[in-house]
């Protein structure tokens, strides 16, 4: 089914059961049984944050591979801002450019146009509307299908704008494949990302279309080659004095919509919050169910604290790769010469940016059981939730007590996991993460 | 608690504590959410009881939600021990409030908690009496397709 499709795997013999992504799963999606992990693949969002807790490198983003590229006369690298805040603040995005085209791009795309469409898109899109509030922002996937998944009414509010990277995809096919004089299949868009869940995105999008977008790779994954190149670059261009090519970024709201704030900032006449990280955006999304939250009109929401200079396949601290993005966004300011509006009147069609298709609800599962088996399951919890300690230790394989007693009245666990209510459990830990019983006195002496 | 009930839980709620304020509401969704009920019940059902929730906490001093579940419906009945509803009719008119000022200025009283309770449900009983209290008795059908 197309929209299980995830971009998380797990490699499973480096897995040494130590429960870090079960206690980071924002969905609780995540199960440890007999010392081994596994994902529940319709409640996983993709958020990546199993990946960056995982001390043994057992849960990886899939990214595509780089020789995929050559599959693709023409190959165009579209570019997150986030990238141009991964570098040492000597290399520029000029520098960036550069490095990519070496690498074996044949063009290089920013998405200062594809920003302020979405931007203007947004603002259309808003000013016509006049259903329940607030509108949320599309630009992070992960948001995008927790609403589908764990608050499904809330799914119209979802501001059904393509985000620019998506834009993108459709405009460079059109640009290169005039230029280039070869059809639009032979043109590679390849989107440069910073998070596992804009590559899900891109394989599997929330709207159950095709993306237009072809690849993704992971910033982390071109690092290093693009940091040798960009260097190699930089040397030759001592020694022969060879001009660096220039980039042509003109918008500095590319640079901030990523970033928390950086949106809702631009909509300043509308009464806006900026939420990042999973469990705030949690409670605020149950606030707008109960009708607690009605002033709102728009709500910015990104997965990863900061927004996506957060994200798990960025290499550079994710505060420090905040402020670059500042310094970089302050030199395209600098940089403007009044025209630019002009240029993206030109391009701006109204109404030309929706999703190909409304996004609908991703029901968690699709309840066979009438509300009376419901109801018992309901009871068979409370009945355990009394019974348990709340201490959350994680060691039944269930991320809380709470869930473990859910877990229980699913039949997905037996209440003798838990060592407090079957004390023969903790036995079981001992050979399961190989616990011995020497002690100190029976080490052999030196 | 009827012969068909399904499940029946009574909350209680003080009056001014708004640091608690909601949590009732939350625990009647999560129910609602393992039961496993339209969504667009359980936005019902949660948008009319944290009003009815807030409205004790605003105005009474303290009371108690019966929630109940039955095979075709959510009832709830709200119980409380306060200043009582002195005119009925009024008290239903959309933008009408008894709101004190610092309860207007913390954003409430908005007039508008009655008559949004009203549009969530099928079925909406409201008595009062001044100087004892008031009970509310809302039905929200689930079965419907």
């Amino acid at each position: 089914m197309i929209h299980e499709l995830h971009s998380i795997r797990i490699i499973e013999d480096r897995c040494k059961g130590r429960l870090a992504c079960m206690r980071v799963c924002p969905t609780d999606a995540i199960r440890v049984r007999g010392g081994r992990v596994s994902i529940k693949p319709p409640l996983c969002i993709d958020c990546g944050n199993c990946i960056v807790a995982c001390p043994e490198g057992a849960i990886v983003a899939i990214t595509d591979p780089w020789e995929e590229m050559t599959r693709y006369k023409f190959k165009v690298a579209i570019l997150s801002p986030v990238l141009f805040g991964q570098f040492p603040r000597s290399i520029t995005p000029c520098d960036i450019y550069e490095g990519l085209l070496s690498m074996g791009f044949d063009a290089v795309h920013d998405l200062s146009l594809e920003s302020e469409l979405y931007f203007r898109a947004i603002q259309d899109y808003l000013e016509d509307y006049d259903g329940p509030l607030p509108l949320i922002s599309s630009m992070c996937p992960v948001v995008v299908r927790l609403v589908q998944v764990a608050y499904p009414d809330m799914v119209g509010q979802v501001t059904p704008i393509q985000p620019p990277r998506e834009i993108a995809g459709r405009e460079t096919k059109k640009k290169y494949s005039k230029e280039q004089g070869i059809s639009e299949d032979e043109i590679g868009a390849i989107y440069i990302s910073p998070c596992p869940a804009k590559i899900a995105s891109i394989k599997a999008p929330a709207e159950k279309v095709k993306s237009n977008l072809d690849m993704a790779l992971g910033i982390r994954d071109i690092y290093n080659p693009l940091l040798a190149a960009i260097t190699k670059n930089k040397k030759a261009r001592d020694e022969d004095g060879a001009i660096l090519p220039r980039t042509d970024i003109y918008s500095q709201l590319y640079i901030s919509l990523p970033i928390t704030g950086g949106l809702s900032k631009a909509l300043q006449q509308k009464r806006y919050i900026s939420v990042a990280q999973l469990p705030n955006i949690t409670q605020v999304f149950e606030d707008i169910e109960k009708g607690k939250i009605r002033s709102i009109e728009f709500l910015e929401c990104f997965s990863c604290t900061g927004g996506c200079t957060g994200g798990s396949l960025t290499v550079d601290d994710r505060f420090v790769a905040r402020s670059k993005l500042q310094k970089v966004s302050e030199l395209i300011g600098e940089a403007l010469n009044g025209d630019e509006d002009k240029f993206i009147d030109q391009h701006y069609t109204k109404g030309e940016y929706y999703l190909y298709q409304t996004l609908e609800p991703r029901p968690v599962e699709r309840n066979r059981l009438s509300i009376i088996e419901q109801i018992e399951r309901v009871k068979i919890r409370e009945e355990y939730q009394g019974k348990l300690p709340g201490i959350d230790c994680g060691l039944c394989g269930s991320p809380t007590c709470a869930i473990f007693a859910n877990d229980v009245a699913n039949g997905d666990s037996d209440p003798s996991d838990c060592m407090l209510l079957s004390p023969a459990r903790v036995d079981e830990l001992r050979i399961m993460y190989k616990i011995d019983d020497k002690t100190e006195d029976d080490q052999p002496t030196a | 608690m009827g012969e068909d009930t399904l499940y029946q839980k009574t909350f209680t709620i003080t009056g001014s504590d708004f640091d608690k304020a909601g949590e009732v509401s939350t625990q009647i969704k999560a129910i609602l959410k393992a039961a496993g009920l339209d969504s667009t019940v359980i936005r019902r059902v949660a948008s009319a009881s944290f009003e009815a929730e807030m409205n004790v906490v605003i105005h009474a001093d303290r009371g108690k939600i019966d929630f109940e579940l039955t095979p075709t419906a959510i009832v709830l009945t709200i119980d409380d021990e306060g200043p009582g509803i002195e005119d009925l009719e009024l008290a239903m008119k959309e933008g009408y409030s008894t709101a004190s000022d610092d309860m207007r200025e913390m954003g409430f009283g908005a007039g508008m908690g009655l008559p949004n309770i009203k549009k969530s449900s099928d079925d909406f009983h409201l008595e009062s009496e001044v100087g004892k209290g008031t009970t509310l008795r809302i039905t929200i059908k689930h079965d419907e397709q």
